[in-house]
């Protein structure tokens, strides 16, 4: 066991390298650089005389140095802890980082813990009644969920609202509450806001979970073991719940691990629909302006997310299935 | 655009001002300033304003109190900031963008060969912190920060490179420049102008190595390259990054538009130097707020739901109006007209600098562009995209402009397919292969592929139908859509066949940005290389213009450094006369009028102003005269 984590310890941080190359060549090539994009919002704005002062700036960064120089130079200063500057934003990456982080964590957190604590029990039913009325509605609606684009839906949401209330909801504060110290009642504010983007992302996730989780179920109900247990007197509940619910969940378990890096990627259109000041825009507004350290990273961060979270998910596999963790011993 | 002579101007205007002087015991301020008065944190009002305050004749006296909320489109949008708040130059445009009107600077001279200009300022102005405005910080921008080698931002006007400022006393600015330079007071009432007014010497020498021997190193320290972009940061234009800096404007900017801040406030200045016709103190409203939003979508649902004030920044198309419109009662707000500048929706720019030989040839034929604009619809477009709003129109000045020329602005636009088809034939273009595509003399077909910036939906719109029109005559359009930045790259570097642009310079801005009617700047996207003898004339790229454009350069800085406005004016006719001639690009239209919303307790909205960026609307009308009414 030791040994498995130790070797998946080192794939990862071979993985990270491989990672870093292809996000930095990625980002950096298409033509022109941050200045370009600088310049060009600029102009576009009506303001023309950006050129000269981006072309002072370029140099001054060496931007305008080979690729192998720049690429080097970035990966020596992550090693050393300085994740760079952003140019875009005029900050070190590591306090863009930090402003935004929290509240992504807690967006996304409570988005997951909704998602899960609708998909599963409507799975678990859909299962053990199946074909019935509810099962039908549960599948439909969790298709549906998934057919529309998330920010299709933030966008007839938010225009839903405004038509029954006359107030445009977006962002996750209003303007008196953004700045403020946490309280009951930005407390209440923060509700008021993040039931939008919540219920997004929860209604295009929850379907896939639904179905694997029914047909899973759906498996395991037939075998003899269940048979047995009911003859055995077990109370349906207690005997669902306990054997073959367990033993459906755990493809999904195994999934749990990639929820990580949904914490900055999921729903980016979402985010940016509906003004949500997490780290998702801030990811689309370098990648467009190729602002290099901020973008890199941000992409290097979900990267080690995804990594790590595949590690936890093998490591919980191991744990709840028996059957795997004797399969490794067994060498 | 007639600019008065400056000595006459202040003459006629003195009387007023000794009207306004006479009721000076009888200044009114804000009744948050007042209380600060009375606690003995700020000094009485009279203090507060210069001896000779600019009075501003509002359209009704307003209210004190309220605030402006608006927004800003993802970070780099200072533009909206520079447009709503930003705008106190030296001297300013006046509302209808005819004449230069004083503004910070009292009155000012201009020697008769236009190389040496005088400005009085005003005697007690003062800095939102306290301290006085004067001589010494205009001189310390245009010496130690426009002309310093340096300074990371932006070097401008450019008219003041190589000029040296002093200031014989604490209220006289005298700018001697390297040559002459005619219209550099229209200069100065551009956005760019307020640089000269946006640098306190005694906060911002703090970041400017002359000054502190350590600003290199304390730049350095926080990862920027050097003091020239601590000093940008932190004192520029652009970017308002600094909340602690202070300023001449009406409010005070309090947080930092850093793109993580999601929303900007700005409070009330207690030292605005401006009064309204009744003595009170300017501005009437207590504070700003700009929403930071990613998405227009989002800006327009907060429109119509009433929660922005005023603005016409991003949301005025013609696909939003319709739901402005019908909203207007729910939300509680009206729509005002705004005149668009601009002369045109789409200006189709082939590039006569291509690379290509057997291309570059075919673009600089003159008749090959003609039968092009003859073989566009551009009713149809009309029609199609602007709900019939506006009219066919090349490049060339506004009808309101006083330099309309009608052949210029009309020639070539009747859609004669049969005619362009003679006249593509009489070139020569006889060959079509397989798909009707014609051919050139080598052999090649006729592909041109233009790129457009994906955000622009307009210009695509407009370019899928002239892409339709031009099938029609065996010319195929390759319409390209690309990211913004990707899109100018190429224009920057000349590898772009064709570029695409709305059309700027119909009104005011026809004289200061000619970029469609002679080649001069960067935008100038069909003869980037040709301009370069103006804008870059050491660049290895730079080509020689053929006679016509080398004559229009010429009248060109001529009419720069004429310090005679008809002179100008004369000079200036003679350039649209070649460019008629030469027919550098293809216009389709005359754009609509425009329109912003404001909610309807908000007053003194502007109604029918024009909408440029020269003119950076709505600043020019005093946007410290818009109130909340009770």
């Amino acid at each position: 066991m030791i040994q498995f984590i130790i070797g998946r310890l080192l794939a990862m941080v071979a993985m990270t390298l491989a990672l870093s190359f292809v996000c930095f060549f990625i980002i950096q090539l298409p033509p022109g650089d941050v200045m370009t994009a600088y310049a060009a919002e600029l102009a576009s704005s009506g303001d023309s005389a950006g050129m000269q002062s981006a072309q002072l700036l370029r140099e001054r960064y060496g931007l305008d140095q080979p690729f192998t120089v720049q690429y080097l130079k970035w990966v020596r200063n992550i090693l050393s802890g300085d994740f760079g500057y952003s140019f875009n934003l005029k900050k070190p990456v590591s306090e863009v980082f930090g402003s935004r982080i929290g509240i992504s964590l807690l967006v996304e957190g409570l988005a997951i813990v909704v998602l899960w604590s609708i998909a599963i029990p409507i799975g678990i039913y859909s299962a053990i009644r199946r074909y019935s009325a509810g099962d039908m509605f549960a599948t439909v609606f969790g298709f549906i969920g998934l057919a529309v684009p998330n920010f299709l839906l933030a966008l007839l949401l938010m225009y839903v609202v405004y038509l029954l209330t006359g107030t445009a909801v977006e962002g996750l504060f209003s303007a008196e509450y953004a700045r403020a110290p946490w309280s009951l009642a930005k407390l209440w504010d923060f509700l008021t806001h993040v039931w939008i983007p919540v219920l997004v992302i929860a209604t295009g996730g929850a379907a896939q979970v639904i179905r694997v989780l029914r047909a899973n179920l759906l498996d395991e109900l037939d075998k003899p073991y269940v048979v047995t247990a009911r003859a055995k007197g077990l109370s349906e509940r207690r005997l669902i719940m306990r054997y073959p619910v367990r033993v459906a969940m755990i493809p999904l378990v195994a999934t749990v691990g990639w929820v990580l890096p949904t914490v900055i990627s999921s729903s980016i259109v979402t985010a940016i629909v509906l003004n949500l000041p997490t780290l998702s825009p801030i990811l689309l507004r370098a990648l467009l302006s190729q602002d290099m350290h901020l973008a890199g990273a941000l992409i290097l961060f979900m990267g080690v997310l995804t990594l790590v979270g595949t590690l936890v998910s093998d490591l919980l596999l191991a744990w709840i299935d028996p059957r795997i963790r004797t399969g490794t011993i067994d060498k | 655009m007639s600019m008065k002579r400056n000595v006459s101007m202040s003459t006629a205007l003195l009387p007023l001002l000794v009207l306004g002087t006479a009721q000076a015991a009888d200044y009114r301020e804000a009744p948050e300033l007042a209380e600060r008065v009375e606690a003995g944190e700020l000094p009485p009002v009279k203090e507060r304003l210069p001896s000779v305050p600019l009075t501003v004749q509002a359209q009704e006296v307003g209210v004190y109190g309220g605030t402006w909320r608006s927004t800003v489109k993802g970070n780099n949008d200072e533009g909206w900031i520079r447009r709503s708040m930003g705008y106190d130059p030296l001297v300013s445009f006046n509302f209808e963008w005819s004449e230069i009107v004083p503004n910070v600077a009292e009155s000012w001279e201009v020697s008769d060969d236009a190389t040496v200009y005088t400005f009085k300022l005003r005697e007690g102005h003062r800095w939102s912190d306290g301290k006085p405005f004067t001589a010494e910080d205009v001189v310390f921008a245009v010496n130690d920060v426009i002309n310093h080698s340096d300074y990371a931002g932006e070097r401008a006007p450019a008219q003041l490179l190589g000029a040296t400022a002093s200031a014989p006393d604490a209220t006289t600015v005298v700018i001697e420049l390297a040559s002459p330079e005619g219209m550099l007071l229209s200069n100065l009432a551009t956005p760019g102008g307020t640089q000269l007014v946006q640098f306190q010497k005694a906060f911002c020498s703090q970041f400017h190595a002359d000054y502190n021997p350590d600003a290199n190193k304390n730049a350095t320290d926080q990862g920027l390259t050097g003091w020239g972009e601590a000093l940008m940061n932190n004192c520029g234009v652009r970017r308002n990054l600094n909340a602690d800096r202070p300023t001449l404007y009406a409010w005070d900017q309090v947080d930092p538009y850093d793109g993580i801040n999601s929303q900007i406030g700005f409070v009330r200045n207690p030292y605005y130097f401006k009064v309204d016709q009744e003595g009170h103190q300017l501005p009437y409203l207590d504070k700003l707020q700009m929403t930071q939003v990613e998405d227009a979508n989002s800006i327009v649902l907060m429109g119509i739901a009433g929660e922005i004030d005023m603005t016409n920044r991003h949301i005025d198309s013609v696909s939003n109006k319709p739901v402005f419109f019908d909203n207007q009662e729910k939300g509680g707000y009206s729509l005002y007209e705004i005149l668009p500048a601009d002369m045109n929706t789409a200006i189709i720019q082939l590039n006569l600098n291509y690379e290509d030989d057997g291309f570059r040839e075919l673009f600089q034929n003159r008749d090959f562009r003609v039968a092009l604009s003859h073989a566009t619809d551009r009713e149809e477009i009309i029609d199609v995209l602007y709900a019939g709003q506006g009219e066919p129109f090349q490049a060339a000045p506004r009808p309101e402009s006083p330099f309309y020329d009608e052949e210029l602005a009309k020639q070539y636009t009747e859609w004669d397919p049969d005619l362009a088809n003679e006249m593509l034939d009489t070139i020569g273009l006889t060959e079509r292969n397989g798909s009707g595509t014609r051919l050139l003399p080598d052999g090649r077909p006729i592909s041109i592929r233009i790129d457009v910036s994906s955000d622009l939906g307009p210009l695509l719109d407009i370019l899928e139908l002239v892409k339709g029109h031009w099938e029609e005559v065996g010319v195929a359009l390759d319409v390209r859509r690309s990211e913004r930045s990707f899109v100018y790259e190429q224009k920057d570097n000349n590898r772009h066949m064709a570029h695409v642009w709305k059309g700027d310079g119909g009104l005011g801005d026809a004289q200061l940005d000619p970029r469609y009617y002679v080649p001069m700047n960067q935008e100038s996207a069909y003869a980037g290389l040709w301009a370069m003898n103006w804008f870059a004339p050491d660049n290895a790229k730079r080509q020689d213009p053929p006679e016509p454009v080398a004559r229009q350069l010429e009248l060109y800085r001529q009419m720069n450094s004429s310090p005679s406005e008809e002179e100008r004016s004369e000079l200036f006719e003679e350039i649209l006369n070649i460019a008629k001639e030469q027919f550098y690009t293809i216009g389709i239209s005359l754009p609509p009028n425009s329109f912003g919303i404001a909610t309807n307790e908000m007053g003194n909205v502007p109604q029918s102003q024009p909408y440029s960026w020269m003119y950076p609307t709505p600043g020019p009308m005093n946007t410290s005269v818009l109130f909340k009414k009770q």
